[in-house]
């Protein structure tokens, strides 16, 4: 149960650190390629250290926390779009 | 009976054990946000990297052993610090005169007044207007 829970909040630090990231389109395989590498590394690290069955929560936490934080950030720069005037 | 014997035991973390693991992740997870907060340009990938690295880099994988409860109490650790962290600055960043949560997106905030100037760091790739 604890670790089941541990790969939840691991994964849910991971997603949102992912979310950071904004993709540019010309460099969309670089920023592909360095993105799917980042997750496959949280998701060996967590099978690692949690066994097989912590790899599943980690992976739904990580999408939930990503989606979440890229709507959120799409959102905020939708109601407060870029100044001009610098 | 014997099979069972020559079993290693499985490692079982005490309960300070787990304490200290999932303060440990605390406060990464703290620090995380904050190096996140004041750093000064837009995400690059290699910020993302390097905190990815800190989150669950060598250090972790050295000093929990696997397959016991310690990562767990690490995980829902660095999941309080960080989102603490995260929820005191979104309350923060609304309660304060000319801030909005737009300072999420490029650090953007009332202009300096002429008596003011910036002595510390500057927060989310800000960069400050000195009003005329």
């Amino acid at each position: 149960m604890l670790v089941t829970l541990g790969s939840i909040g691991f994964g849910l630090v991971f997603g949102w650190l992912l979310g950071l990231y904004d993709i540019r389109p010309e460099k969309l395989p670089t920023a592909i390629t360095a993105l799917s590498g980042a997750s496959i590394v949280g998701a060996g690290v967590t099978t690692w250290l949690g066994g097989l069955s912590a790899t599943a929560p980690f992976s739904v936490a990580a999408l939930t926390a990503l989606w979440v934080h890229t709507q959120w950030r799409s959102e905020l720069r939708k109601r407060y779009p870029k100044s001009t005037n610098t | 009976m014997l099979q069972e014997a020559a079993q290693p035991a499985a490692e079982v973390a005490t309960m300070l054990q787990k304490i200290g693991a999932g303060a440990f992740g605390a406060v990464v997870g703290w620090y995380v946000y904050y190096i996140n907060r004041w750093r000064k340009d837009d995400v690059q990938l290699s910020d993302i990297v390097t905190l990815i690295g800190a989150v669950g880099g060598a250090a972790v994988l050295a000093l929990f052993p696997e397959k016991t409860d310690l990562f767990g109490a690490y995980g829902i650790g660095l999941a309080s610090g960080f989102f603490l962290y995260f929820s005191i600055l979104v309350i923060l960043v609304n309660k304060a005169p000319g801030f909005n949560s737009g300072w999420f997106i490029d650090g953007r905030g009332p202009a300096l007044s002429k008596d003011q100037a910036i002595v510390g760091g500057k927060g989310m790739g800000s960069t400050p207007q000195v009003e005329d």
